[in-house]
C-alpha cells in the first residue's frame, strides 16, 4: 500500500468547503471580474503509513453570472499494491511454451488519482446550475511472464512489470434554488466519458449513476446543510457572524461530519477556519479525520471499492491530514456597495468662488441614504467635478443595516480665476471605500469665478481680505499718518478726529465707476486690493475696501443695504447708488454711547449698537461713493441715507433695509 | 428675445419703484406749529442743525422738536390741535395719538431704527478666541446723553397728561438710543409702568424677562420681577 486515500478527503472537502458567494452586488450595465487562487500545503497520515505532505492548488474566476473554479492535486496518488496468489503454471512432459501471453497477467500494484476537478456554475437570481468534470488517471502496473529457455525442455519464467495506463473524465450536474433561507439542491454523478481508446481491463472502476439531494438552511452568515448520495450522508455548517470583530473582515468557521451508508462503514469529522489577514490574503487552515477500521481489503470488497470511486468517491481507511496555506483574493470589478440612493436634494446649483469658505461649512445639498445589507457599511461621501473646480470628501460614515440618513454634501473650491465667464459643470456624488465605489448621483453646476458675486449683501463679506499684505501694509501706513495728523491737531478734542483723518486718507482718491454693463444679472465686486491698485470701484467695490482698510486696522463694520421694493421671489444686485439698490458702511466708532455729548452728533447722525465685544458704541453711516469729496460728504450723504430709508420709509420694518455686521 | 423682456418688465419695476420712493421720501408729512410764548427749535434731520422757529412755522413729523422753559408750543395736525411739553425734548410723531396697532409699530420702528443685527447667520464657522489689545476708557456718564433733562421732562408731562402713549414712546426713544439707562432702576420702572397702563403685556413681560438676566441690584431684582409676574398673570389670564 502507498500513501493514498487522501484525495477522497478532499473530493469531500472540496463539496464541504464551497467558496461563498460574498454579500456584494454588482452595478448593473458592467462585467464584475474576480480571481482568487490557493495554495494549501497539507501532512497526511493514511492507513498506518508514513506521514507525507502533498499540495492542493485551488482557483476560482467569477465573471458576471459565471463562476469557474479548479483543482489541481499534487503527489496525492492513491496506490494500491496487490497481493496476488502465487502462479501455478503446469507444463505438460513434452510441453512447449509457445503463447507466453496466453498466462494470464496478474497486476501487482494499482495506482489512481484525480488529478484535476473543473467546475463551471452559472448563477441567476435564486437559481444556480453547477456542471463539473474530474479527470481520472489510473496506472495498472502489470506482472507479465517471460519464459527464457535455459536447457532444453528447461525454462525460466520471469516476471516483468508492464505498465497499462487509462484515462477518463468523470461528470456531474446539479441545481440549486435558494427561496429565502432554504436551499435544495438535487443533481447526479457518474457520468464517465473515457479520454483513451485503451480498454479497461483489469480491476475496473465501473461508473454508476448516483443521485444528490440536498437542503441547507440559513443565510450566507450561517449556514447548516444536509447531504445525501447513494453512499454517504453528511451533515455540515458554517459561520461569520460570531466572529466579526476582525476589523470589518470576517473569520469563516466551518464544521463538518459524514457517515457511509452502503456497504462501507467509516465515519470522518473535519473543519476549515479561514481568517482574513487583510482583503487579499486570507489564511486558511483545516483538519480532517477519517475513521475506518480496515486497513486491507479483500479482492472482492477492493473491486467493489474501485468501482464506486468513479462515481462518488469515499474514504474507508483510517487517516489524519491538517492543512495550512494561503488564498489571495483579487477583485477587479467594481462592486456596489451596499447603499442605496433614496433621495437628494442641492441648494446651490449655483456657487461663487469668492464663497468658497461658505460652502466649506454649509452644505450645497444633501443625499438621503440607506443601506441595504445585512453589515455596517462604511464609506466616505465623495464628490468631483468634470472640471475639477468642486471636490469634496466627507470623513468615514456608518450606516447601521437597515439605516436611512440624510448626509450633508458640502463643497471645495479652489481659488482659480475663471477669466469672468461662469462654467457650467457636473458634480459626481459617490460613495467611496478602500477599494470600491459606487456613484450615488450627479447634478449640473455653474461655477463662477472669485469676483462674481450673488448679489447677495451678506455674501460681500467673502471679499474683505483684511490680512492681505499689500492692503495692510497700506492702511497701517495711513493709520500711523492719521494718527500723527490727529496729533498734531491741538483742537481736536473729537475723538473722531481719528477715524475720520483715517477715512479721508485712504479714501480720497477713490472714484465711483459703476459695473460694465455686460454683467447686469451676476455683479462683480472688486477684492480691495484690485480697488487699492485701480483706484476706482463702484458702491460694493468701495464698501469692501473701505471696511478692509477700518477693519485691518481693528475697527468694527457693518453693511447697509437698501433694496428696491421687488417681489420677494426676484433678486436684484445692488450695483448703482439709486439706481437698483444700495449699500452703504456703518462704522462703529468705538465710542461709548453713553460719550455722546463729547462727539457733538445730533440725534439721526448715528446708531447705537453693540460691537463684537457687546458694548454699546456709536455707529455712524458711511456713504463709500462719497469718498472722493471727502469725510464730511460721505458722513452726511451716509446720514442722509440712514434718514431717508430708516426713519422716514421705515426700511427696516418694511424689511427692504437690512443690515449684515462683517 | 425673452431676455430683453425681463430686462425691460425689471427697469419698468425699478423706474416705478424709485418714483415711488422718492415720493415717500419728499412726501414726508409736514406739521404746522404755534409758538406762542418762549422759544422753541427743530433739528433738522439730514444737516443736524438746531433751526429756531418762529411764531408760525412748519416742521417734519419725523424729527425732534426742543422747547425752552416757559415756552408754549402748539402743533397743529390737520383739525387736532396738540399742546407740547415746556423744557422738553421730544419726536414730534410721538405727539399724536395712536390706536393700538399705530403704537405697536412705533414700537418695532423705533427699535429697528438703531439697526441692530440681525441673528447671526449660523452657518458661518463659529469663531473662537481671545481679542488682546489696550483696554478701552469707559466712563459711563449720564449727563452725557445730550437733552437728558429735557426728555425726562417730556415724558413726565406726558404722563401727567395721560397721554402715555406719547410718553412711552418717547422713553422708548430714549432708552433704545441709550441702553445704559436700562441699568437705571427709575426709568425702568417708568417703562414697564408705562406698558402696564397701556395694557402692553407682552411688551411687559419680554422686556422684565430680559432684564432678570441681568444681575443688578437687589431691589431692582425686585421691582423687575413684580412686574414680570403682572405680565404673567395678565398674559396667562390667571386672578388671584
Amino acid at each position: 500500500m502507498t500513501k493514498g486515500f487522501i484525495f477522497l478527503l478532499f473530493c469531500w472537502s472540496s463539496a464541504f468547503a464551497q467558496p461563498t458567494e460574498p454579500d456584494i452586488t454588482y452595478l448593473a450595465g458592467r462585467t464584475p471580474v474576480r480571481l482568487s487562487f490557493g495554495i494549501l500545503p497539507a501532512l497526511s497520515t493514511f492507513a498506518g503509513q508514513s506521514p507525507f505532505f502533498w499540495t492542493r492548488l485551488t482557483g476560482q474566476v467569477t465573471l458576471d453570472q459565471f463562476t469557474f473554479n479548479s483543482q489541481v492535486f499534487l503527489n496525492q496518488s492513491q496506490t494500491f499494491s496487490i497481493k496476488n496468489p502465487p502462479l501455478l503454471i503446469n507444463l505438460p512432459a513434452q510441453g512447449t511454451i509457445v503463447n507466453p501471453s496466453s498466462i494470464v497477467n496478474q497486476p501487482n500494484s494499482l495506482e489512481f488519482q484525480f488529478p484535476f476537478i473543473f467546475g463551471v456554475k452559472w448563477t441567476s437570481g435564486d437559481l444556480s446550475l453547477l456542471g463539473s468534470m474530474t479527470v481520472l488517471t489510473k496506472k495498472t502496473i502489470l506482472q507479465k511472464p517471460e519464459l527464457n529457455s535455459q536447457e532444453e525442455n528447461l525454462y525460466t519464467v520471469t516476471w516483468k512489470p508492464d505498465n497499462y495506463s487509462v484515462a477518463s473524465g468523470l461528470f456531474s450536474f446539479s441545481g440549486a434554488w435558494t427561496l429565502n433561507w432554504l436551499t435544495v439542491t438535487t443533481g447526479v454523478s457518474g457520468l464517465s466519458i473515457p479520454f483513451s481508446s485503451k480498454p479497461d481491463t483489469v480491476y475496473k472502476m465501473k461508473p454508476v449513476l448516483s443521485p444528490l439531494i440536498g437542503i441547507r438552511f440559513g443565510t450566507n452568515g450561517n449556514q447548516a446543510e444536509v447531504k445525501w448520495t447513494a453512499s454517504r450522508l453528511g451533515f455540515s455548517g458554517k459561520t461569520t457572524e460570531k466572529f466579526n470583530f476582525f476589523g470589518g473582515l470576517k473569520p469563516e468557521l466551518k464544521l463538518g461530519y459524514e457517515t457511509g451508508t452502503g456497504k462501507f462503514s467509516w465515519q470522518r469529522a473535519g473543519f476549515e477556519f479561514a481568517l482574513p489577514l487583510n482583503r487579499i490574503i486570507t489564511i486558511t487552515t483545516s483538519g480532517d479525520w477519517v475513521f475506518g477500521n480496515k486497513h486491507s481489503l479483500s479482492d472482492q470488497n477492493f473491486r467493489e471499492f474501485l468501482a464506486l470511486q468513479a462515481a462518488n468517491p469515499i474514504p474507508i481507511l483510517s487517516s489524519s491530514t491538517v492543512s495550512i496555506g494561503f488564498t489571495f483574493h483579487f477583485d477587479a470589478s467594481e462592486r456596489n456597495i451596499p447603499v442605496r440612493l433614496i433621495d437628494s436634494r442641492f441648494y446651490q446649483s449655483s456657487v461663487y468662488t469668492a464663497k468658497r469658505s461658505f460652502y466649506s461649512y454649509n452644505p450645497v445639498g444633501s443625499v438621503d441614504l440607506y443601506n441595504t445589507g445585512e453589515d455596517p457599511a462604511e464609506f466616505e461621501l465623495i464628490i468631483r467635478s468634470k472640471n475639477k473646480l468642486a471636490f469634496y470628501q466627507s470623513g468615514k460614515v456608518t450606516l447601521a443595516p437597515s439605516e436611512l440618513r440624510s448626509l450633508p454634501v458640502y463643497l471645495y473650491l479652489p481659488d482659480t480665476s475663471l477669466s469672468g465667464i461662469p462654467v457650467h459643470d457636473q458634480l459626481e456624488v459617490a460613495a467611496v471605500t478602500e477599494n470600491l465605489q459606487k456613484r450615488l448621483t450627479t447634478f449640473p453646476l455653474t461655477v463662477y469665478d472669485r469676483n462674481s458675486w450673488d448679489g447677495d449683501t451678506f455674501s460681500l463679506k467673502y471679499f474683505l481680505s483684511t490680512q492681505d499684505p499689500d492692503l495692510l501694509s497700506f492702511s497701517k501706513s495711513a493709520y500711523l499718518f492719521a494718527l500723527t495728523e490727529a496729533g498734531k491737531d491741538s483742537t481736536a478734542s473729537n475723538p473722531l478726529s481719528l477715524l475720520e483723518k483715517f477715512i479721508s486718507l485712504t479714501g480720497s482718491r477713490l472714484q465711483y465707476v459703476p459695473d460694465p454693463t455686460s454683467t447686469f444679472i451676476t455683479d462683480r465686486v472688486q477684492y480691495p486690493v484690485e480697488t487699492l491698485r485701480r483706484k476706482v470701484g463702484d458702491c460694493e467695490d468701495l464698501v469692501v475696501f473701505t471696511a478692509s482698510t477700518l477693519m485691518s486696522v481693528g475697527y468694527n463694520c457693518a453693511v447697509v443695504d437698501i433694496r428696491p421694493n421687488m417681489p420677494e421671489n426676484m433678486q436684484a444686485p445692488t450695483a448703482q447708488a439709486g439706481s437698483i439698490g444700495h449699500v452703504f458702511l456703518l462704522v462703529d466708532t468705538g465710542i461709548p454711547v453713553t460719550q455722546t455729548g463729547q462727539t457733538g452728533f445730533g440725534e439721526f447722525q448715528f446708531v447705537t449698537r453693540r460691537n463684537k465685544l457687546g458694548e454699546f458704541t456709536i455707529w455712524i453711516p458711511i456713504e463709500t461713493t462719497a469718498l472722493s469729496e471727502g469725510f464730511k460728504k460721505a458722513f452726511s450723504e451716509g446720514v442722509r441715507h440712514y434718514y431717508d430709508e430708516v426713519i422716514v420709509n421705515n426700511g427696516v420694518e418694511k424689511g427692504h433695509v437690512q443690515i449684515y455686521d462683517l | 428675445m425673452y431676455k430683453s423682456m425681463i430686462y425691460k418688465t425689471l427697469a419698468v419695476v425699478f423706474f416705478i419703484s424709485l418714483i415711488v420712493n422718492s415720493e415717500q421720501a419728499s412726501a414726508q408729512e409736514k406739521l404746522w406749529i404755534k409758538l406762542e410764548k418762549g422759544s422753541a427749535l427743530v433739528l433738522n434731520p439730514t444737516t443736524s442743525e438746531w433751526i429756531p422757529l418762529s411764531s408760525k412755522d412748519q416742521v417734519p413729523v419725523k424729527t425732534f422738536l426742543l422747547t425752552k422753559p416757559d415756552s408754549k408750543l402748539i402743533v397743529f395736525r390737520e383739525t387736532t390741535v396738540y399742546e407740547t411739553p415746556a423744557d422738553g425734548y421730544f419726536f414730534a410723531e410721538d405727539l399724536f395719538s395712536k390706536t393700538r396697532n399705530e403704537l405697536v409699530s412705533a414700537l418695532v420702528r423705533i427699535e429697528t431704527s438703531q439697526l441692530p443685527a440681525g441673528s447671526p447667520p449660523s452657518s458661518d464657522k463659529p469663531v473662537v478666541g481671545l481679542t488682546y489689545g489696550k483696554e478701552k476708557e469707559l466712563e459711563t456718564k449720564n449727563d452725557e446723553v445730550p437733552f437728558l433733562k429735557e426728555r425726562k421732562n417730556a415724558i413726565i408731562w406726558f404722563s401727567k397728561q395721560k397721554k402715555y402713549d406719547s410718553a412711552l414712546l418717547s422713553i422708548k426713544r430714549l432708552m433704545v438710543k441709550y441702553p445704559e439707562l436700562y441699568k437705571n432702576q427709575d426709568q425702568v420702572n417708568v417703562l414697564l409702568s408705562l406698558y402696564e397702563k397701556l395694557e402692553l403685556y407682552g411688551y411687559l413681560y419680554d422686556e422684565s424677562s430680559r432684564l432678570m438676566t441681568q444681575k443688578t441690584a437687589d431691589e431692582f431684582d425686585q421691582m423687575v420681577i413684580k412686574w414680570n409676574d403682572v405680565a404673567k398673570k395678565q398674559l396667562t389670564g390667571r386672578r388671584e
